[in-house]
């Protein structure tokens, strides 16, 4: 079978965990999986862009990406679940980067809500098409009730003339694709809706435009969220699409059971009390404190480790280069794997 | 009155006439007579209630099978403007159920699917509404003999009694004498008015084609895709075919070509439809997924690729065409040995007697969650190997059972009854399609028989063995390719946003 795009994905992807991680930890990136482990590896790994970049992946697909890979000899396998990329490899993955300079474009961890905008664009730009010819008979094409619902109030509120709304978001759209220097806006364009012009489906246009399915969606999720951060960083720009995004942006994206460990930690509890209140282990929690730490930089970590105790974590990181935890504990016996991460995730990405 | 119901219908509803039965049953129903009505397909069944219910004064009740196919009804009656439509069933959760519930009366019409109305609370609120019309959509699933019985609408009568008897409309596209009789029975209808028209659609050509092997097959598809006139429709069993087949046909040169099936997701599945219904696409290349509650007037031809299960889904399926009135026609292709493949299918739809054994074990371990054993789904379908059908199936059964107070081994053993029974009627159901394939007269004959009724007319291009002239359904426009293929995003967002 030929080498996708999403092989490549995953080989980048392999390539900066650079064997300390299992390739499933690469399985559960890509699909999204709301986990502290998921979400810490991701940003110091610094792959947080092909977050939730594909989800809906199924294991037996990504067990299938990395046979092909490692029968193309581009992977060596070190042990049971972790591969380096072979000389082959490394080459490859430099190609690929070079000719697919739109994934600067991608960002994964930040836009995860994509869909969710991708289906109010779509069904916005369908519902203003049809109000601009007074059709009122026609089926939504996003049947997701949320995004009607937001629609609806969305119209209500803002109460835009019927070819006014067309109007401005003709403009708005125009002025923001036009931005797009590596990704081709047709790939999106092509799908959208109006009146008696119903819009491709993603494999149409894949095959109209000659991409294979994953080379496609990749493209089409970088122009996402190219839009996404480009009305984020404008909304002044973007007086009407901008308004899609207000809602979207969650500020602190942690999972829901570290949102309650936080408030608990805020009302001033210990880990040991949390744990016994919330009947879970004390690991648990102590991963939860890991996730905030790592999303939150304002985050106090002394209550759990020593200012002294930070200060040699930090060197002993920094000297071994490494993000393995257990040649970090061989540096500094005293310190737990807990306090370590604990560390980690407060240096982020500043390491 | 019919005089009035003309005038109404042309003022709400834009139709210029009734379809044939349309205006009986619907006067029948007015009149305040509990009603069967079978009418074919494409004839439009949904108008015996909606205009009804617009006269009548309460609530109308819909009790509907199939979610997708309520999902449609719903959304497009608000396509069409009526706002007081809603459908009761599992896709409605949480605070919106709340709501839902709270101003239940408000609606005018309530979809409700056949699980709900399981429930006590269900019951209780509709008990609440003043309902001029309890309809039961897609009537034959009560009946036993029906091919696509479902023993939760067996609970219909008792419901419909709790509900106090409300003025009731039984309809059906597909239903035998037998099966009639059965429902007006289950439903506990004392005096029922019938209506009962010809499932014959004389426009419709029908063919057998037999070919020599599958290779053959794909070939034949071919050649006839490039040579009918469209739009058409070709269904397969499978999946995967439909999508080999699309893709095949694409590689020769059909460019408006579509797979449509189950496994694509809801975006992609809304964007085919409407391409097809707008003209965008010219074949579909489908699973029977693909057709309900679309109203897609101007289909020329339905290909059938696999044999279907039974005469009634054949009819259902070979009804889409030709619904404009103008000529269609239905091809069904078979080479030999080709009936194995719906009686694996029939196989795979009811347990068999080890899975019926291993539910069993599990019911011995657990016997006190009889009552609950649906929260369990993934443990069952897990220890006993059952396809979503097969789960489905006894799901319901054990439901509609377990209130009786019965012993789970009682159920058991009933379930054990009931699955033999429904093997031996798909079975059955396969055997009367081949043999219906086999015949060597009148195929539109051999149809009307099966459902009870006599050839009383003659029509022109009936069947391939009474003789068909093909050119009434090849190409008479050649289609010439569009030039440019090219997109340019720009025009295409002006012409859709600025209408330029």
């Amino acid at each position: 079978m030929a080498i996708t795009f999403l092989h490549g994905v995953v080989l980048n992807c392999l390539y900066k965990i650079n064997g300390e991680r299992t390739i499933y930890s690469i399985y559960h990136l890509l699909n999204g999986k709301k986990s502290s482990q998921t979400i810490q590896d991701a940003k110091f790994y610094q792959i947080s862009q092909y977050f939730k970049t594909f989800p809906k992946l199924s294991r037996e697909h990504f067990d299938e990406l990395i046979t092909d890979l490692e029968r193309e000899h581009l992977l060596l396998r070190t042990s049971q679940q972790s591969f380096l990329l072979t000389e082959d490899g490394l080459n490859y993955l430099k190609t690929f980067l070079a000719q697919h300079a739109f994934i600067h474009y991608l960002d994964g961890y930040q836009f995860q809500q994509d869909e969710v905008f991708w289906e109010r664009l779509s069904l916005i730009v369908q519902v203003a098409s049809n109000l601009r010819m007074e059709e009122i008979k026609y089926l939504p094409v996003q049947r997701n009730k949320d995004v009607q619902a937001w629609i609806k109030r969305f119209l209500v509120i803002n109460n835009i003339k019927r070819t006014d709304l067309s109007k401005m978001l003709y403009d708005e759209m125009v002025r923001c694709l036009e931005g797009s220097q590596l990704v081709d806006p047709s790939l999106l364009v092509m799908r959208l809706t109006g009146f008696r012009n119903i819009g491709k489906t993603k494999r149409q246009a894949a095959e109209l435009l000659g991409y294979e399915h994953s080379h496609y969606h990749y493209q089409f999720v970088s122009l996402l969220h190219f839009v996404m951060s480009e009305i984020h960083k404008n909304e002044k720009k973007y007086p009407l699409l901008h308004h899609l995004l207000l809602d979207l942006h969650e500020d602190v994206p942690l999972t829901d059971s570290a949102r309650l460990t936080l408030k608990l930690i805020n009302n001033g509890l210990l880990i040991e009390e949390i744990a016994k209140i919330r009947k879970l282990k004390l690991n648990t929690i102590q991963d939860h404190i890991v996730e905030i730490a790592l999303q939150i930089q304002s985050f106090d970590i002394s209550p759990y480790v020593s200012e002294e105790l930070q200060k040699r974590i930090v060197l002993a990181v920094k000297k071994i280069t490494s993000r393995q935890l257990k040649q970090i504990r061989q540096e500094i016996v005293d310190a737990s794997y807990f306090e370590i991460r604990l560390v980690m995730a407060q240096l982020g990405d500043n390491i | 009155m019919s005089v009035d119901l003309l005038s109404f219908l042309q003022k709400k509803f834009n139709f210029s006439s009734f379809k044939q039965g349309q205006q009986e049953v619907i006067t029948s129903v007015m009149n305040g007579q509990h009603t069967f009505a079978l009418l074919p397909t494409g004839t439009g069944k949904s108008l015996c209630y909606q205009l009804p219910g617009y006269l009548l004064p309460g609530t109308v009740i819909i009790v509907s099978p199939l979610l997708s196919l309520m999902q449609d009804q719903v959304e497009q009656m608000q396509m069409n403007g009526e706002k007081r439509v809603i459908a009761l069933n599992s896709f409605l959760q949480g605070a919106d159920r709340r709501e839902v519930f709270r101003r239940l009366d408000q609606f005018k019409f309530i979809f409700v699917s056949p699980e709900m109305l399981q429930l006590d609370y269900v019951i209780e609120k509709l008990q609440n509404l003043t309902i001029s019309l309890f309809v039961v959509d897609e009537a034959h699933c009560i009946s036993q003999w029906g091919y696509e019985f479902r023993p939760d609408y067996m609970r219909l009568g008792n419901i419909r009694e709790q509900l106090g008897n409300p003025l009731t409309l039984a309809l059906t596209a597909t239903a035998t004498e037998k099966i009639a009789e059965d429902i007006i029975k289950s439903l506990h209808l004392t005096s029922c008015e019938k209506y009962i028209y010809s499932v014959d659609r004389p426009n419709i050509a029908i063919k057998v084609e037999q070919v020599s092997s599958f290779y053959d097959k794909q070939e034949r598809v071919v050649e006839l895709v490039s040579t009918l006139e469209g739009p058409g429709i070709i269904y397969f069993s499978s999946k995967k075919l439909a999508e080999e087949v699309a893709y095949l046909l694409k590689v020769r040169g059909v460019s408006d070509i579509q797979a449509y099936h189950g496994g694509l997701d809801q975006e992609s599945r809304m964007l085919i439809q409407q391409q097809f219904l707008n003209g965008q696409l010219d074949v579909i290349c489908a699973t029977s997924a693909f057709g309900m509650g679309i109203n897609k007037e101007n289909v020329r031809y339905v290909i059938h690729f696999h044999m279907p299960l039974q005469m009634e889904s054949y009819l259902q399926e070979i009804g889409r065409g030709g619904r404009d009135g103008g000529k269609s026609i239905a091809i069904l292709l078979y080479s030999p040995g080709d009936e194995l493949l719906p009686y694996q299918l029939v196989e795979n739809e009811v347990p068999n007697s080890s899975q019926v054994e291993r539910l069993g074990y599990w019911l011995r371990q657990n016997s006190n969650n009889l009552q609950r054993m649906e929260e369990f789904e993934d443990e069952i379908i897990a220890l006993a190997g059952f396809s979503e059908t097969q789960w489905r199936l006894a799901k319901d059964f054990f439901i509609s059972h377990r209130q009786k107070q019965l012993k789970y081994d009682e159920i058991l053993q009933l379930f054990n009854d009931y699955v033999d029974q429904r093997m031996a009627v798909k079975k059955n159901h396969v055997y009367q399609m081949k043999k219906w394939l086999d015949c060597e007269d009148c195929r539109r004959e051999k149809i009307l028989n099966y459902f009870g009724e006599q050839r009383k007319i003659e029509v022109e291009d009936c069947c391939d063995l009474c003789g068909i002239d093909n050119s009434s359904f090849t190409k008479t426009t050649c289609k010439n390719k569009k030039g440019d293929e090219s997109f340019y995003w720009k025009q295409y967002l002006s012409t859709i946003l600025l209408n330029k």
